[in-house]
């Protein structure tokens, strides 16, 4: 069952565009296309015009990187927790399990700049001291993990990747993972029980992975973005790319955007760009629409109503202050011709089927709000059923051991406060105000 | 040291406690579902969500290590209200079948809800279902109850050591089962159904018994193996209904095996009897306690006046207690007979001067889990001794390292590094690991016998324990000779893991030929039970034993039985005795009587009866007791078990907990080597359900016999079909066979302990094995 179509063709805006630059050069997946750009100078800058692992991590930290797989962490002060002077194996992951319904640009990187992704991981295991890594991909990215594995063929072959490289002492190893479909394995803790080769469920916390890690060992995990940003950073410097975005969200990000737009797709854009401007990239609304609502980072963030949505700018700040998240990127835009009833209703049904099961809440929770959800959809609502779908939401947030019951419970709850009348409609009427033609 | 408080209570705490270990110190009850002390943190049940000062969500106390100054509420209204919403979350897919269930009113679910619960559930949808499992004779399973706690999932992996039940499938349709619906296989597999906090997992051979609040729960003792585990049976009326560990951190932490849990259900065996029995003209009769003991006693008179007391034997079962064990060779050696035992199940005594007092661990089973490096002597403590075998597996899970010398691969549920035998030639196995341990033999000769060599060269006083299976063995008296020098070789320590449960008890009580009560040396021994089948005796008295299959040459013992002139069986059943008795008493099982039992640490114990005897039925004392005052035997004069118990301590004395392992060796004359040239060596334990007379009889845990080989060996031999023809020079048997990789070549396995394998006599004789002739029927037609 597909969730959101992603748009395979859809163009790629350019605008100061890192982690995509390369994305309209023919072959640019490949390692000659990509040196010719000036590909892997980043690494040879740090190991050969030798940088010290503590002045890479400032550099990362000066440019207000923050993590690109949703929570927004600062990247550089993660890379900081990684112990130093341990003995064994400290391992580098990053995350490609792409799950969030909406969220399409990890792919777009892996497809079309795979070796900036190396070249980033490459540069952050130098920093970090790691000695192995794995990307660990999601199973249905059939052509990106082909593409990937490939490039990694490559930089081995030139000795970015093994023992000695570049002819310094550095070693270290990557390898490709090939996840096998499960939403929860983006979560970074079930992703690493997933490697080891166990059920994919989330660990809980403390210990953070930067001490207690892949196989126990300290692990640092970042998204495909994350590190595809960072050959650039050490090539231009960390203020560079804070001056792309704005203070404490440097850069530039991608938005996948969806929806009901006339041109969705990938757009690498400037952070604190208006929504009201990327909309416009995304050839606007269709003609004669009007925009009802927006869900800014994936399906597991808040919606925000349209009207709200055309004072925001996109950056992790100002979204946060509209009362969601910017998370993944993945901008869905809700057109007036959609009930949000339906809408919602899917997105439970989701929730419900990539709940681990593990914590009694999440297990038992996702289910009900979904069937509430569905009766509400099918003319069965009952009066008390909103106040049942917030009470329920309220018993599952925050009660769990990762995040994926507070993303299944936010568009619930915020699209009851958001838009009220359109449910109580549904259990009033018993049908739907928007596809009778009501509104 | 962290300060903090709890509820407004301070404590200082080690740094690293939980929340839930802070507040159990304090006695404030936290409620949960998937925590367990014994096993690894999950916190998914969320139900111990408790509220911490600053902590802006509420957070699992099982899994929140402590911090100074933190503050924590269990009880607040943020407290309160997320362990509300959990158990609302917990019973909308629970079904309501309390009445039904057999964990009603021992169910931390119904309690905690009682306790914790908003009254009113706000869920009107449909409730799921999930598929029942059939994972063997032992548990039952009743999934829509589950609520996926996983406490069995972690107990297999980590108490078990084997993966046996897995959470498999997502959200809400995450089930436990077992992979490819096999039976659970791990021999501590019960304990799951102690851990699950819901009815999901329940006793197979209890449900629908009995409510869990109508049974009488009386402490008792394990009396299957040495480990001597602390037992719960509970009752309803005459009947024994369940047996349920008794917590003893020191003993058996919080669990039981398989075979303490569910022997008792051979108590309902048909041939228990219940009712003395005399053969008269060879037909059996009921008959009053008066006239049974006349027989009895005239019986075993007038064969001493015939025979002479030299021609009586006594065998008694090392499950008796201390007790029965005192009298029993009293009752004997009264008569003036020297020939008292209970090693039925060995077949070389040349080294008897040599064991020790009593067969000791010399240590205490809990620092067993400390000890670096193990070497197990022909053990096999998984089978043998489960809850001793758990104390190894933490060693080794720790860093621990233990070594196994066996005659064949052994399953263990840990690394174990395994060194076997070729086919009979154990003694040369040690013999070699003697000369690599003291630098004689070539390096190059045997490499994983060189890396053992060094292995206990490295350790620090390595450990070494001598199992009950090495007695089993035709050159059992050289091979111990051999592990005494091995031991000093390698600076070691030996210790001895005893079979029964009451196995140190029968040594110190004197039930040996060459020994009195105390361990003092008997001034004329008498014969091993072994030498008694060849020794022309007329008389028998036996005390809850089947030589028929506890002994080590079945057939050659029910064939001395039968041809002797008088047989008393003091038994609980009485199936095989009526081949061979003349007077049958019926005695106490287990849970009916009361006694004490001595561990293999030497640790003395003492249970009591929870039950009723079935009809005449008596305690075993008590018969003996009044055999012993109607021989006229002084020393018999008792009328509470008190005075039995005294007059034990009195006799044997305070004997140590830490014992030589062995005394002087006398000089071992040769015996024959074990194995011909042509031929298999047959390989064969007592397998861990057939043991004793008890859990023999217990349907549920029945394993059919089944020969065991390596399948390049059947390859050799030419077999096909599933069945085969063993012979010996005893007899011969057939048995369906097995292939299995871990029996080496030049043997074949077959069990001991079944009727159906008796017939082939000792272990490690040779013996020949063809393909199963076809029943005639089948020929002609």
């Amino acid at each position: 069952m597909p969730c959101w179509r992603n748009y395979v063709g859809g163009p790629t805006m350019f605008v100061n565009g890192v982690t995509l630059q390369n994305r309209g050069l023919p072959d640019s997946h490949r390692l000659s296309v990509y040196a010719g750009t000036g590909g892997y100078g980043a690494l040879r800058k740090v190991l050969l015009d030798p940088m010290a692992p503590d002045q890479i991590i400032s550099e990362i930290k000066k440019s207000a990187l923050r993590g690109r797989g949703g929570a927004g962490f600062p990247t550089g002060l993660k890379w900081s927790f990684m112990p130093k002077g341990v003995t064994g194996t400290k391992y580098l992951l990053c995350n490609a399990d792409e799950g969030e319904p909406g969220t399409c640009k990890d792919r777009d990187i892996m497809r079309y700049e795979p070796h900036r992704l190396i070249e980033g991981m490459i540069i952050g295991a130098y920093a970090m001291g790691a000695s192995a890594g794995y990307i660990f991909i999601r199973g249905e990215f059939v052509e990106p993990i082909h593409i990937v594995e490939g490039a990694l063929e490559e930089a081995y072959a030139k000795g970015y990747l093994g023992q000695n490289i570049l002819g310094t002492d550095f070693s270290f190893d990557l390898y490709v993972y090939r996840g096998a479909g499960a939403y929860i394995c983006g979560e970074e803790t079930a992703l690493m029980e997933a490697l080891e080769g166990k059920k994919g469920q989330p660990r809980f916390k403390p210990p953070f992975p930067a001490s207690y890690g892949l196989y126990g060992r300290p692990t640092t995990i970042n998204n495909v973005e994350t590190f595809a940003s960072v050959p650039d950073i050490i090539t231009k410097g960390g203020d560079w790319f804070l001056n792309l975005g704005k203070p404490n969200n440097g850069g530039t990000k991608i938005f996948s955007v969806t929806g009901h737009v006339q041109k969705p797709g990938n757009y690498e854009v400037p952070m604190g760009l208006p929504f009201k401007d990327l909309l416009a990239m995304a050839g606007g609304l269709r003609p004669g629409r009007q925009l009802k609502a927006v869900i800014p980072g994936g399906t597991s963030t808040a919606m925000v109503a349209g009207a709200a949505m055309m004072d925001v700018t996109m950056d992790y700040d100002s979204i946060s202050k509209a009362g969601s998240a910017l998370g993944a990127g993945s901008v869905i835009i809700i057109d007036n011709s959609v009930c949000i009833v339906k809408t919602v209703e899917r997105i439970a049904r989701f929730y419900m089927h990539e709940s681990c099961g593990q914590c009694t809440p999440c297990r038992e929770g996702m289910g009900w709000l979904w069937r509430v959800m569905h009766r509400l959809e099918n003319g069965q609502g009952r009066e008390e059923d909103l106040q049942l779908l917030l009470d329920v939401g309220s018993r599952i947030e925050g009660r769990t051991i990762c995040a994926l019951a507070d993303g299944g419970v936010a568009p619930v709850v915020s699209s009851i406060r958001l838009f009220r009348e359109e449910y109580e409609y549904h259990i009033q009427h018993k049908r739907c105000l928007i596809s009778m033609g009501v509104a | 040291m962290p300060h903090i408080e709890i509820d407004g209570q301070a404590i200082e705490v080690a740094p690293g406690t939980t929340i839930m270990e802070a507040a159990e110190s304090l006695g404030i009850y936290i409620p949960f579902f998937c925590y367990h002390p014994k096993l690894s943190v999950a916190a998914n049940c969320r139900m111990c969500l408790v509220d911490v000062e600053k902590a802006p969500k509420p957070l699992p106390a099982c899994a929140t290590p402590v911090a100074d100054g933190m503050k924590v509420a269990t009880a607040s209204r943020k407290a309160k209200m997320a362990q509300q919403g959990v158990l609302e979350f917990l019973l909308i897919n629970h079904p309501l079948d309390c009445p039904i269930c057999d964990q009603g009113g021992e169910c931390p679910l119904q309690d905690i809800t009682m306790g914790f619960a908003n009254p009113h559930s706000h869920y009107t949808e449909e409730k799921r279902v999930v598929e029942d499992k059939n994972i063997g004779p032992l548990i039952a399973t009743e999934m829509t109850r589950c609520i996926q706690c996983t406490r069995c999932v972690r107990f297999g992996q980590e108490i078990g050591g084997i993966m046996e039940l897995g959470a498999t499938g997502r959200g809400e349709h995450m089930a436990i089962g077992t992979y490819v619906a096999k039976a659970v296989q791990s021999e501590l597999s019960g304990n799951m159904i102690d851990l699950c906090p819901v009815g999901a997992l329940t006793s197979k051979p209890f449900r629908y018994k009995a409510r869990s609040w109508e049974l009488k729960h009386t402490p008792g003792l394990c009396p299957h193996c040495s480990t001597g585990c602390n037992t719960d049976v509970q009752s309803l009326g005459r009947e024994v209904l369940r047996v349920l560990p008794r917590a003893n951190q020191a003993v058996n932490e919080d669990w039981i095996c398989d075979k303490g849990r569910y022997a008792y259900t051979g108590l309902q065996a048909e041939d228990r009897v219940t009712q003395p029995l005399l053969r008269v003209d060879g037909v059996w009769c009921e008959a009053s306690w008066a006239e049974a003991l006349d027989a009895a006693l005239s019986g075993l008179e007038q064969m001493i006046a015939r025979h002479g007391a030299g021609r009586l034997a006594g065998l008694i079962s090392a499950q008796s207690s201390n007790e029965e064990l005192l009298l029993f060779q009293a009752l004997l050696r009264g008569l003036g007979s020297p020939h008292v035992d209970h090693r039925l199940r060995q077949q070389d005594f040349r080294a008897d001067a040599a064991m020790p007092t009593y067969p000791a661990l010399n240590m205490a089973l809990e620092d067993l889990e400390r000890e670096p490096v193990v070497l197990l002597c022909h053990a096999f403590p998984r089978q043998q001794q489960p809850l001793t075998n758990h104390r190894l597996r933490k060693s080794v899970l720790q860093g621990g390292k233990v070594i196994a010398i066996d005659s064949l691969r052994r399953d263990f549920n840990y690394p174990v590094t395994q060194l076997v035998a070729d086919a009979g030639a154990d003694l040369a196995l040690y013999e070699a690991l003697c000369s690599q341990l003291s630098g004689h033999a070539e390096k190059a000769d045997a490499v994983p016998l060189a890396h053992v060599a060094s292995d206990l060269l490295a350790a620090d006083n390595p450990l070494i324990l001598i199992g009950s299976a090495l007695l089993h063995h035709p050159q059992a008296a050289a091979m111990i000779a051999q592990i005494e020098t091995l031991a000093e070789l390698a600076g070691g320590r030996v210790g001895w893991l005893a079979q029964e449960a009451n196995s140190a008890g029968a040594w110190l009580s004197g039930c040996v030929p060459h020994r009195l009560p105390g361990g003092h040396t008997a001034p004329a021994p008498g014969l091993p039970a072994d030498a008694l089948w060849d020794a022309d005796m007329r008389g028998f008295v036996l005390l809850g034993t089947e030589p028929g299959v506890d002994a080590m040459r079945g057939a050659a013992a029910l064939a001395a039985l039968q041809k002797a002139e008088f047989v008393l069986s003091i038994t609980q059943f009485a199936g095989e005795a009526k081949q061979y008795a003349d007077v049958i008493l019926p005695m106490a099982a287990f849970a009916e009587g009361s006694g004490s039992f001595v561990n293999n640490e030497g640790r003395l114990q003492s249970f009591r009866a929870a039950v009723k005897m079935p009809g005449e039925a008596r305690p075993a004392w008590k018969i003996l007791r009044v055999l012993g005052d109607g021989l006229k035997l002084s020393g018999f004069q008792f009328n509470e078990l008190s005075e039995v118990t005294a007059a034990w301590q009195h006799a044997i004395g305070d004997y140590a907990l830490d014992v030589p392992p062995f005394h002087a060796f006398p000089t071992l004359e040769p015996v024959p080597e074990p194995m011909s040239a042509d031929g298999l060596c047959r390989l064969g334990d007592w397998s861990i359900y057939q043991g004793d007379p008890l859990v023999r009889r217990a349907a549920p845990l029945a394993q059919p016999a089944v020969a065991k080989m390596h399948p390049d060996q059947a390859k050799a031999l030419a077999l096909r079909g599933d069945s085969v023809e063993i012979s010996s020079h005893c007899g011969k048997i057939s048995l369906p066979l097995v292939l299995d990789v871990r029996i080496p070549m030049g043997t074949v396995w077959v069990p001991a302990g079944y009727n159906e394998t008796a017939a082939l006599g000792a272990t490690y004789a040779t013996c020949a094995v063809t393909m199963a002739t076809l029943p005639a029927v089948a020929a002609s037609a």
